[in-house]
Parts: C-alpha cells; sequence; structure tokens
C-alpha cells in the first residue's frame, strides 16, 4: 500500500537520481580500503541480499511502539503516515512528498546540493533511490520549543525479501527559527535502513535535534547528515545508540556562517556483537565558532565501536573553540573500540583539545560503594550510569533527558546478569 | 564485636599478615600504631572485604558471625564501616544520592524498608551542620575536586549518617590540617557509646589525642607486637618504631 503520490516527479529530481544512481554504480559499497571505513566492513551486509521494497503491511496505532511524546510524526518503513501521526502547528511542511507537491522550487533549493557523491556512496546510493522523508520546514521566526518525536518505523511484516528502506530527511530553519526534535528510530525483523539527513540553520536559527537509535538487533541502520550552518546558528544534538547489529552514522558539520555553535554528543551501550561507527566533521570556515563532541560509550561481549572526530579549522576561522572527546568503558575482553580524534587546523587563533580514553571499569570505586553496603551490581549500574549520564546532563528539555535516562537505566537493567 | 583469630592473609602470594589476633569488644575504641609497611591497610582492607587480599588461615568474626568470606556489602549491611586512607572519587555519583543509595541498600538487605525522602534530608542537613560540611559539597560527584580535608570530612559524613556499629578508621588523619583533625574527631567521639566500636588505625599518636583508645596495639611484621593503654601511643611517640621494626 503506497502513499498516492500527488506530484509528478520533476526533471531536476529524477536527474539527480540519476546522478546517485551513477555514482553508486561506479563507487559501489565502500571497503576498509577507504580511509573512512577503515574500521567498518560492510561484508556481511552485502551477503545479506536486501532488496528494495515498497510494501508498508497494515500498520495501526496498536502496532507502534509507545509514544515518547506529546506530537508524534509517523514514518512506516519510509513513507510518512497522516493517519498515524499528529498535527503539529507551525510547520511550512511534514514529508518530502507532502512538500514537493506544494512548493517544489524549495525542495530543489535545499536538496540540490548533496556534497561531493563520489566520497559518500551511501548517500549516492540514498540520492538514486529518493521518495518520502521528513521534511520540516520552519518559517523565519517560528518557534516550536515543544519536542516533537518523529517515529521511523521499519518492519518485515508482509514483505518476502529481506526489505532495504530509504528516508531522505530535511530539516530547514530559516532565521531566527527554533525546533526541537526526537528522532525514534525503530523495528522488527532483518531489514536495511539507510536515512539521509540535510539540515540547513539559517541566521540565527537554533535546533535542539535528538535520535534515539533503538532499531532490531538484526537491522543495518545507516545515516547520513550533513549540517548548513549560517551565522549564529546554533546545533545541538545528543545521539542514543543501542539497536542495530550493525550502524554507522556520518555527520558533517559545514560551520559556513560566524560565531555558530554546534555540540554533537552520542552515548552508546552495545553488547552481542553489534558495530557502531561514528564518523564526525565540523568544519569551522568562519570566525568564533563552538564546536564541542563528547561520545561515551559501554561495550560488552563482542562488540565493537569506532569514534572518528575530526574539527578542521581553515584559515578565516579565528577565535575557533573545538573540542572532542571520546570516552568508553569495555566490559569484555572481546569488545573493541576504535577511537580516531583528529584536528587539522589552519588558523592561529584557536583553542582546540581533544582526547580519548578507554577501560575496564574501575574496582577503586566498586569496592568503595560495596563498602557502603551497595551491592556490587547495584554499583556497576550506578557507575556506569553515572558515566554515561555527562552526556545528556546538559539537555534543558526535561522530557527529553528523562526518556534518554530511561534508556540507560533500561539497558542497564537487562544487563544485570551480564554485569 | 570484632574477633579476629590467627589471621594470614596474602596479597599476590606474598603474606603481610602473619597470625594476627585482635578481640575488640563492644563500647570500646581500640588504637593500631605500627610502622609503614607492617600491614596497617591491610587489616582495614581484609576486614571490610576487598577483592584480592587472601586469607589463607584464621578468620574474622563480627556480631559472633564469621564473615571471612562475605561480600564487603553484606559486611557493611550487618554494620561493618571503613573510612578510607585515600577516599575514591566517583564522578557523576553525587554524594547525596551516594549516601541514599547506601543507606537504602543496607536497609534493604537487612529487611527493612526505604528510609523516606523526608528523614533522609533531615538527617543529611543534621549531620552536614555538625560537621560544618557546606550543602554545595553534597551536590559534586563522591570526593570529586574535594580537598584532602574535605574527603575525610566527608568519610565521617557518611560515617555518622550510615551509623555502623562498627568503624575502621585508617589513616583518618593524614592529610588533614589541626582544625579539620578536631572537626573530624568531634564527628567520632560524638557517635562514641557502649553499642558501638571502633578500630583507629593511625602511624602518629596526635589522633588519638582528640580520639581518647581505650586499649593500644602495636602492629609490625603482620602481628600485633604489644597491647597497652593509652599511654603506650605516648611511649611510640616518644621513642618511635624502632624497637618493633628491629624485633624481627
Amino acid at each position: 500500500m503506497l502513499p498516492e503520490t500527488r506530484h509528478e516527479n520533476p526533471d531536476w529530481l529524477d536527474a539527480l537520481r540519476e546522478t546517485g544512481a551513477e555514482v553508486f554504480a561506479a563507487t559501489g559499497l565502500p571497503t576498509p580500503a577507504n580511509e573512512d571505513w577503515k574500521y567498518s566492513s560492510l561484508r556481511k551486509y552485502e551477503k545479506e541480499g536486501f532488496q528494495i521494497s515498497d510494501i508498508i503491511g497494515e500498520i495501526d496505532t496498536n502496532d507502534l511502539p509507545k509514544k515518547l511524546l506529546d506530537k508524534r510524526i509517523v514514518f512506516v518503513n519510509g513513507f510518512f503516515q497522516p493517519r498515524l501521526s499528529d498535527q503539529v502547528e507551525g510547520l511550512k511542511a511534514v514529508s518530502l512528498l507532502d512538500w514537493l507537491s506544494n512548493e517544489p522550487e524549495a525542495v530543489q533549493e535545499n536538496l540540490v546540493d548533496v556534497g561531493n557523491l563520489s566520497d559518500m556512496p551511501l548517500k549516492a546510493e540514498n540520492t538514486a533511490h529518493i521518495r518520502d522523508g521528513v521534511a520540516l520546514v520552519l518559517d523565519a521566526g517560528v518557534h516550536i520549543e515543544k519536542p516533537i518525536e518523529i517515529l521511523y518505523l521499519s518492519t518485515t511484516k508482509g514483505v518476502e525479501v529481506k526489505p532495504k528502506y530509504y528516508l531522505r530527511n530535511l530539516f530547514v530553519l530559516h532565521d531566527g527559527a527554533h525546533l526541537n526534535v526526537l528522532e525514534n528510530y525503530q523495528g522488527q525483523g532483518t531489514y536495511a535502513v539507510n536515512h539521509v539527513c540535510d539540515i540547513a540553520l539559517h541566521e540565527n536559527a537554533e535546533f535542539k535535534h535528538y535520535r534515539l537509535q533503538n532499531e532490531d538487533k538484526n537491522a543495518y541502520h545507516f545515516c547520513h547528515t550533513r549540517l548548513m550552518h549560517h551565522a549564529r546558528s546554533s546545533y545541538e544534538t545528543v545521539t542514543c545508540t543501542r539497536g542495530a547489529c550493525f550502524s554507522r552514522h556520518d555527520i558533517q558539520s559545514l560551520l559556513i556562517g560566524a560565531e555558530v555553535s554546534c555540540n554533537i554528543n552520542g552515548l552508546y551501550m552495545l553488547n552481542g556483537v553489534q558495530h557502531f561507527d561514528t564518523k564526525i566533521l565540523a568544519d569551522h570556515m568562519e570566525p568564533n565558532g563552538v564546536s564541542k563532541q563528547l561520545y561515551k560509550g559501554i561495550l560488552d561481549d563482542e562488540t565493537r565501536a569506532v569514534f572518528q572526530g575530526k574539527v578542521h579549522v581553515r584559515r578565516p576561522a579565528q577565535g575557533t573553540d573545538g573540542r572532542q572527546l571520546s570516552h568508553a568503558v569495555l566490559l569484555s575482553t572481546a569488545a573493541e573500540i576504535d577511537a580516531k580524534p583528529e584536528l587539522e587546523i589552519y588558523a592561529d587563533d584557536v583553542q582546540c583539545a581533544h582526547g580519548a580514553t578507554s577501560g575496564a571499569l574501575d574496582e577503586d570505586p566498586l569496592f568503595y560503594m560495596q563498602s557502603r553496603g551497595i551491592p556490587k551490581d547495584q554499583a556497576r549500574r550506578l557507575l556506569l550510569g553515572s558515566f554515561l549520564s555527562e552526556v545528556i546532563e546538559d539537555i534543558d528539555c526535561a522530557a527529553i533527558q528523562s526518556i534518554f535516562q530511561a534508556q540507560i537505566d533500561d539497558w542497564l537493567l537487562s544487563h544485570q546478569g551480564a554485569l | 564485636m570484632l574477633k579476629i583469630k590467627n589471621l594470614h592473609v596474602e596479597i599476590d602470594g606474598k603474606e603481610i599478615l602473619k597470625g594476627l589476633t585482635l578481640e575488640v569488644p563492644k563500647g570500646e575504641v581500640h588504637a593500631i600504631m605500627g610502622p609503614n609497611g607492617s600491614g596497617k591497610s591491610t587489616l582495614s582492607y581484609v576486614v571490610a572485604g576487598r577483592d584480592g587480599y587472601e586469607v589463607t588461615k584464621g578468620s574474622i568474626e563480627f556480631m559472633g558471625k564469621d564473615i571471612t568470606e562475605m561480600d564487603p556489602d553484606e559486611r557493611a549491611a550487618l554494620g561493618l564501616f571503613l573510612g578510607f586512607q585515600y577516599p575514591v572519587e566517583i564522578p557523576g555519583v553525587t554524594t547525596t544520592n551516594f549516601l541514599k543509595t547506601a543507606i537504602n541498600a543496607q536497609r534493604k538487605a537487612r529487611g527493612e524498608d526505604d528510609i523516606s525522602p523526608v528523614d533522609f534530608l533531615k538527617l543529611q542537613k543534621a549531620k552536614t551542620e555538625q560537621l560544618g560540611i557546606v550543602p554545595d559539597m553534597l551536590k559534586r560527584g563522591v570526593n570529586v575536586g574535594f580537598s584532602g580535608g574535605e574527603k575525610k570530612r566527608n568519610e565521617v559524613l557518611q560515617l555518622s549518617m550510615l551509623d555502623p556499629k562498627f568503624a575502621i578508621l585508617d589513616e583518618t588523619d593524614s592529610g588533614l590540617d589541626i582544625d579539620a583533625l578536631k572537626t573530624v574527631a568531634e564527628g567520632v567521639n560524638a557517635m562514641r557509646g557502649s553499642e558501638k566500636s571502633f578500630l583507629v588505625i593511625t602511624h602518629y599518636q596526635r589522633l588519638l589525642d582528640y580520639i581518647k583508645p581505650d586499649v593500644v596495639h602495636v602492629l609490625a611484621h603482620g602481628k600485633i607486637q604489644k597491647t597497652g593503654g593509652p599511654e603506650l601511643a605516648h611511649e611510640l611517640e616518644e621513642k618511635g618504631y624502632e624497637e618493633y621494626i628491629n624485633a624481627a
């Protein structure tokens, strides 16, 4: 059951898809020979033999996970579901198909600048298959401070192949607009999902962007985010990762305006054979920008996490403050973290710092807590919980903070035996 | 209350305690003094139940129960407390949260209900005022960024809030200036009574001017070498530990 396409495909979109297809045909899937993919192999993913699927089984409200916030926008298998979604005031558009039928020129303006696709094979593949996705567009000065949940549900219900879904997401905040969003990735079964997210923050715009990646443990999750930061705009993102057997998250933040603020943070909790790879670029092009990255995670069993973060400070970007930190706790000797923080600086008047730590849980605090009567498993939970909570302690939206806290608590409790 | 019999303890195959026998009855304050490397801290850790300290012979009995094989938290719930020589930092866990978690964990182990939030806050307020602890400290991560004196005050705060039957104070005087030492000693003295016992471990006699012991033991070469009254501490202060160090 496909939603009706109310708009015929404009020529520019067909051309864009074709470009994506051509580039992807030439590059193929990235391999570890590609520096960006040094620590992550897609061989297992390739063997799964995922196929493009347009099928959306009968989904009603009862099939959806619990609503996390007051307002929710729902996508199932890559397509917007107005029937299952709440109305949100202040939005010019909600889905790409919607927006395309109302303002194709505006969509074109925001979609065509895709960057160099040959460096981003999975984005090229996504571009070849642009259909629907979320498109939240806020006019200048519109403030949506109350967080909105966007649920991306992927199912294999009624699908005979191992399905592969593509979403093309756009967030456009015009001058001075404010938006607060929680993207919630959920699903059941063995599927792959490829999200591409383009964000335009015009002058003085403020975007609080939270993500909860809780895909099925058999799923593959790819997400490529590209952020255009105009002057004095501010961006704060926290991604909580606990799902998928393989996930890869690319974030390119282009600080093209002066005095922007960009916080990219993440926490992850992995067990079994999960593999989670994050690659971040903060590219400072103009003066007095602040960018911070903090990633913290817990790895159990045979899991592996990769953190490649880079702060690039170009010559005009004087007064830049760039920081990146990666901290990981390894609960098993078979778990692995590869952290590669990088600084590349061409301006002289900057403050930049980076660091990475990894290790087992410290025994001293454990004994200290036990000596006060706290049983070892509870002491471990408390220590691990507080380790992760640092990532969420600066979130000023209480609703979002408590959602993340609940995820941490839930994961730690469900691993009580293993801890 | 605490009975240690012929205790032999090894760390990484090296014997540190070599047949230590010690009894601290209810209501008494005992001091253990000894030179560096005599096994003082080992004694405190092994009584508290730290991993890595292997009891090869002998036993530790507390409140009539053999605790030699018990986990540290089980010992704590029975009413045993160790004040650390070097209190540990726990980033991200506030002192208040830590205290509440510890109190409730002990209550749970004893089959009691959680302390009510109101009672907890009342207790905390009373004890922090008594010890001259600024409320801001309670909101910070346990011992994170605390000075040496603040850490020791925090130990005594935990001691007085957890209200154990028996407390070991391991070199509580180290790193304290005289004012902090007095405050800490007052906190301990306020808890003394016929139902509580203390084992004060120290290298110097100074602390014992403020926490007056009933009995003083000299520990050297992994054994109690001598036991006496408070005058023994003064004797040690004058003569030093030489006679015990050379005894072996």
